[in-house]
Order: structure tokens, then C-alpha cells, then sequence
């Protein structure tokens, strides 16, 4: 089917690919996914699939039932470098799954992902990635083949006393009221704007190297990057127009820690939810760079002293020795145990081969189910 | 109770579109009518079979849960190790 809109039927269900007439039902199904608010989820949906740098043609598979539209998957397009000389490989990122509550439990997830893969092994991909896929998503996608290149083992940082977190974490165990957990109107103001107080700090620190800004500098960071240079492994590319689309995720709110004007010596960037999104109260560490381990620490520092979050977090699973002794040294400490026991968060491969026994799982020579392959971070998922 | 009949009450429970005439070893993991949130469901049954958590990128999910009977199989092998 590919550029054309017809699938076909899957049992009862018709599944097409997304045309922009589209747009409207599927920013309305995207709401039980991303954000209460339709517009919101209508800004995310151009964002990601039509303001794309890699792609303008969303890669979208929805489900119609009797003319209404119940569920869908989105694939958008994303840009991997490996290798020296290096090798560049265009990849489609599994993302977006819903399904309406009165439809789930009847194999339409399966139904979906059977006819997106068809029609992506027929257009010619080899791969496609799934990298920040909830736990049941998780789940679902190792039934059907896809395969976990290593868990991206969380790391924390909890401050002070917090009883508006732990009042959530105890209506989280409570059968009735688990729902309310999230609430705005049980979280600190520190927690409504977890950026507040890095924001007030940022105007005194314009004397010091370390400047802190809400906009990205694309053009600077990528230069950094590029100068930095690249072992090898598996990373997403970081040039300036990726770096330009990342940042205007509508969901997101990102803030910038800078070391140096013009021409950067480091950067460390920090992310945290839209306040109208799920889990709008931590803040990420998405990504960090410097031309030396003291800047990187000095970047760490600056972030942890100046923000006084609540909660900060990272995935520590790939990061250079030096960088995650340093985060423990500041007392980073493993999170979301219950989670990571299970496995989650992971780097999820699928080989789109009819027959993925026979794939080798590689990229190059890099292996796509071993982590140690991969310069992981979290700024080329969707959690960051 | 066995296992096994916990395991069809289980899925009995959910009110899946059970294929016809279904047994102990029709899939239906593979074949996807256990799927998302049932199948996360059943993992999370499992772990309470089990008595510890279970990390499903360990061992092959679509393989080894694909029926009653190697969902069976699975809880009693691993109950109490």
C-alpha cells in the first residue's frame, strides 16, 4: 500500500495509512495517549510527523471500525550514525499506540502492527526501533518479535521533603483514588513549574561560564558535536536541523545549560512534561556534552545545585564511567526499581524481515541487540 | 484448583475472542488474541504465581506464554525458585 491508503481489512477492522484528512480523528484518539487537550495533541501530531527534518509524510496506520477511527500506530522517521568511516541509516521509530477503551482486548494492537510491518517490508526497511515504549507496549512488541537491546537503567536524584509526592505515591496504592494521583492540584508549586527556580537563578549567572537559556542553540550545539567526534557506536545524528525539531516538541518544556558563547565548550540539556501532560513534575537530563570531563561535571553541578528540583533523572545505561561516578557521587541513585526488575525502559529492534530469524540484528558491524553498541541517550526518544 | 485451570479462568475472565473450539495448546499469544493490555495482564498475574517480579525481555515471551499450556509450565517451573 505505502504511499496509497489501503491496507485492507483485518477481521472487522479496515486499516489504512494516514492522509491529512485524517488529522482531526486522530489528534481526538491521540488524547487518551498524550494530553487531555485536542489542540495540544494536534500541534504534538505536526510536530513530530509533518514538521519532521527526515520526512514530511507521516507514517501512520489506523484502524476504522464501521467509519469510525478506534486505534492506530505512528512510525516517525529518525537518522542513526555508526561506524568510521561513518554510516548513516534512516530508521522508522515505532511510537503513538491507541486503541479506544470499547475496542481493546480484541487483538487490534496485533492487527495493526501486522499490517504496518507488511506494508514496511514491502517499502523496503529492514529495522525499526522502538525506544520509549511504556511498559505494556513493552510487552506487546516482545510477543511480536521485537527484541530488547538492554535495559536503560534509570537513575534519580530526590530532594527534601516532598509530602505532595509521597501523598501521590500513597493514593497510587489506593484502589478508589489511584486515578486522582496526578492531579494538579496535589503537587507543590515547585513541582507545577519544576523549572522555576533554575529560571530565577538564570540571570545571575550570565558573569560565569555557565549561562543558563530556554532556547536551544541548534546551530552551536551541532558544531560541538561534530567536533567532539564519534566512537562509533550507534547514535542518532545531532545536526542542526534535528537539533532545531527537537526542541519545539509541543509537549515538552526544555531548558539549556551552556558552557561557553559562540563556540560551545559543553552543553547539558534539561526536559520536563507539558504541565497538561502525564507526569509533568520530573525533570530529565536529555543530554550532555563537553570538551572536557570538568565542564561536563561543572554542567552536572550547575543543574543540580541551581535547579533544586524535586526529582531529576537520567538513564545511566550508556553514559562514559566518568559521568555516572560523578552523578553518584551527588547521590543519583537508582529508580524505578519496580520497573527496571521488569526490565523497562529499553531499546526495542525489530527486523521487518518476514523472517526475522534469519536477520542478523546488525547496523554495519554494530549489534542492534547489545547495548554496549550503542550511544544511548535520552534526547533521541520521545521520553526526553 | 490446578495451574492450568487458574491459567483458563484467567483468560475466560477477560472475555477475549477465543478462537473456536480452543484448547490447552492453541496460541494465543502469537496469534494475538492475547495482546496488549491482556497480555500485560497476564504477566503480572504470572509474577503473583511466582512470587517475584518477571522480566519479559529474559526469555522468549511469544514462545514459552503462547498457550495455556506453556503458561502452565512457566509458572510451575518458576514458582518458588
Amino acid at each position: 500500500m505505502a504511499g496509497d491508503t489501503t491496507p485492507g481489512m483485518a477481521g472487522e477492522y479496515e486499516i489504512v495509512r494516514y492522509r491529512p484528512a485524517h488529522k482531526s480523528q486522530v489528534a481526538k484518539l491521540q488524547t487518551h495517549l498524550w494530553s487531555s487537550d485536542s489542540s495540544l495533541a494536534a500541534q504534538y501530531l505536526e510536530w513530530k510527523y509533518e514538521e519532521n527534518p527526515y520526512a514530511k509524510e507521516p507514517v501512520i496506520y489506523l484502524a476504522f471500525y464501521g467509519g469510525e477511527l478506534v486505534g492506530m500506530r505512528g512510525f516517525y522517521q529518525s537518522r542513526w550514525e555508526l561506524g568510521s568511516p561513518r554510516e548513516m541509516y534512516s530508521i522508522l521509530v515505532a511510537d503513538d499506540a491507541a486503541i479506544v477503551p470499547s475496542h481493546r482486548n480484541r487483538r487490534l494492537a496485533t492487527l495493526i502492527m501486522r499490517a504496518a510491518l507488511d506494508d514496511l517490508a514491502r517499502n523496503g526497511h529492514e529495522y525499526i526501533f522502538n525506544l520509549s515504549g511504556s511498559p505494556v507496549t513493552v510487552v506487546s512488541s516482545l510477543a511480536m518479535g521485537w527484541k530488547s537491546a538492554g535495559p536503560l537503567e534509570p537513575i534519580s536524584l530526590e530532594t527534601g521533603l516532598n509530602l505532595a509526592r509521597q501523598g501521590r505515591r500513597l493514593l497510587k496504592r489506593m484502589s478508589f483514588v489511584h486515578r486522582y494521583a496526578e492531579s494538579r492540584f496535589l503537587r507543590s508549586p515547585a513541582e507545577r513549574d519544576p523549572f522555576s527556580y533554575l529560571d530565577r537563578m538564570s540571570s545571575r549567572k550570565n558573569a560565569d561560564a555557565i549561562s543558563i537559556e530556554r532556547e536551544a542553540r541548534p546551530d552551536a550545539m551541532a558544531e560541538l558535536v561534530s567536533r567532539l567526534g564519534h566512537d562509533g557506536r550507534i547514535r542518532h545524528v545531532r545536526d542542526r536541523e534535528f537539533l532545531a525539531w527537537r526542541f519545539r516538541n509541543p509537549l515538552s518544556v526544555h531548558r539549556f545549560l551552556y558552557w561557553g558563547t559562540s563556540r560551545l565548550e559543553g552543553y547539558l540539556v534539561l526536559k520536563c512534561q507539558h504541565p497538561t501532560a502525564p507526569n509533568p513534575t520530573k525533570v530529565r537530563i536529555v543530554d550532555l556534552e563537553g570538551t572536557s570531563a570538568s565542564i561536563r561535571s561543572a554542567l552536572l553541578d550547575a543543574a543540580i545545585d541551581l535547579g533544586r528540583f524535586r526529582e531529576l533523572s537520567a538513564w545511566s545505561a550508556t553514559l562514559p564511567d566518568e559521568t555516572r561516578n560523578h552523578l553518584s557521587v551527588r547521590g543519583f541513585k537508582p529508580a524505578e526499581l519496580d520497573l527496571r526488575a521488569r526490565g523497562w525502559p529499553c531499546v526495542l529492534v525489530r527486523s521487518v524481515s518476514p523472517r526475522p530469524d534469519e536477520s542478523k540484528w546488525m547496523l554495519g558491524h554494530y549489534r542492534l541487540t547489545d547495548l554496549a553498541d550503542w550511544d544511548m541517550r535520552m534526547l533521541y526518544t520521545m521520553a526526553g | 484448583m490446578s495451574t492450568r485451570d487458574d491459567v483458563i479462568a484467567l483468560i475466560e475472565s477477560w472475555n477475549l475472542t477465543m478462537p473456536k473450539n480452543w484448547d490447552g495448546d492453541t496460541s494465543l499469544v502469537r496469534s494475538g488474541v492475547i495482546d496488549s493490555l491482556a497480555l500485560y495482564q497476564l504477566i503480572l498475574w504470572i509474577e503473583e504465581q511466582v512470587g517475584k517480579p518477571v522480566d519479559p525481555t529474559k526469555f522468549d515471551l511469544a514462545s514459552e506464554l503462547d498457550t495455556v499450556t506453556g503458561i502452565t509450565r512457566f509458572v510451575e517451573k518458576n514458582r518458588g525458585r
